[in-house]
């Protein structure tokens, strides 16, 4: 498949139109249409509009139509602007809170020590507060559908397990450093 | 600094390889404790096929069909959730064939008034070169390519300057889009699990690069 700007910034651009999108992407979008109609009428299936929960249907079909009849109109209107963020680790777990070392990612300096009320953290977040864990803190202006607001949002990383092939790899090359590991004498 | 006029920042993460979009559902997502329960309770599902899934979390939204995966954002504060919500996905899908990423930044800028957004454009493509040929010429929309990449990984650098979309025409809004594009660079069965590492160990750098292109861009127009 042919990788172009206009693809990878599919969704994103405003006014985009179908004569811009790929062959194979415009053919997949029709496709999977056609695929769910017919899939609907074999099975006598309620119209394909149905199939899709409530709440989105009439989005999603502005948007498809948009697209099958040559335009596609996204433009999104909730953002943040004059945002500050930082990337920290917890250092220290209180009874009320916790301390996060923190690492500016808008402005390089020298680290700093941060303490957060833990009523600052998603209940749901609040078992991945553990020593060393990494979080992200940003505050800055939210404009959601026209009304700015000042928000602060703090969030702890959800990643996923080093995998075998992940911790062979990162072995071979610790391995290999310490091979080649040159000594001045 | 043009950033000080930065008014909006969008991201949008691109993988192309070959994808089963039916698996990428809010509720496997949070199987793989990616997302939080809520968040998978209130997801609006736009739509699930075999060839299509679309999908909006509130602080991102992604769709994929067979052949490529787009996840993006206009919160800045979720960006880097939004690059580990990407990493785990493949993470827990080591089989799933990655051929590129595409990291692209959007950025929209008010400038601050009519004669620098003239000269903006002025500057980047001299308009005197189209008269009296053309009535009042303008630029619409430039775009650059690095066709091989600073850093040496394979892959390509573009940068495209148009109106914003966002900022409107009253504050002079204009966008800067870059791709940050990776190729894989080895044809293997597991040449995805490269592209992922690319993302986690080049996202702080695609962001610097992406800042210092604009801030050099901006001073060596000297507006």
């Amino acid at each position: 498949m042919q990788y172009t700007f206009d693809d990878n910034t599919f969704g994103v651009e405003v006014n985009f139109t179908a004569e811009n999108v790929e062959a194979p992407l415009k053919e997949t979008f029709i496709s999977s249409i056609e695929k769910g109609i017919a899939l609907t009428k074999e099975k006598n299936l309620p119209d394909t509009k149905d199939l899709i929960p409530d709440e989105a249907s009439q989005d999603t079909y502005f948007e498809l139509s948009n697209l099958l009849s040559g335009k596609w109109n996204y433009a999104p209107v909730n953002y943040f602007s004059k945002v500050q963020k930082w990337v920290g680790n917890v250092i220290e777990i209180n009874d009320k809170s916790f301390m996060g070392k923190l690492k500016d990612l808008t402005q390089e300096g020298t680290d700093e020590i941060a303490e957060f009320d833990l009523k600052e953290v998603s209940p749901e977040d609040i078992e991945l507060v553990k020593l060393g864990a990494g979080f992200y803190w940003s505050i800055g202006y939210a404009n959601k559908n026209g009304q700015v607001k000042k928000e602060s949002i703090l969030r702890f990383q959800r990643l996923s397990a080093w995998t075998v092939y992940e911790f062979d790899k990162v072995s071979d090359r610790a391995r290999y450093l310490s091979e080649n590991l040159k000594w001045e004498l | 600094m043009l950033n000080n006029y930065l008014q909006a920042y969008f991201i949008n993460i691109v993988f192309l390889g070959d994808f089963n979009p039916a698996i990428l559902q809010p509720y496997w997502l949070l199987n793989k404790k990616l997302i939080r329960e809520q968040e998978a309770k209130k997801a609006k599902v736009q739509l699930i096929h075999s060839e299509l899934v679309k999908c909006d979390l509130d602080w991102a939204e992604y769709e994929s069909t067979k052949d490529r995966f787009a996840l993006k954002s206009s919160q800045e504060p979720y960006f880097n959730t939004v690059k580990d919500l990407a990493i785990g996905i493949f993470k827990n899908l080591p089989e799933t064939p990655l051929k590129a990423l595409g990291i692209n930044h959007i950025k929209h800028f008010a400038l601050p008034n009519k004669e620098t957004y003239y000269k903006f454009g002025d500057k980047l493509a001299p308009l005197s070169n189209w008269s009296p040929f053309i009535k009042n010429p303008r630029l619409f929309q430039v775009e650059i390519i690095e066709q091989q990449r600073m850093d040496e990984l394979q892959g390509s650098f573009r940068v495209k300057i148009l109106p914003s979309e966002i900022v409107p025409p009253s504050m002079f809004g204009i966008s800067i889009a870059i791709n940050d594009h990776f190729d894989t660079s080895v044809k293997s069965p597991r040449a995805g699990d490269d592209l992922v590492e690319i993302l986690t160990t080049n996202w702080q750098a695609s962001f610097d690069r992406c800042n210092d292109v604009i801030e050099n861009l901006w001073n060596n127009l000297n507006l």
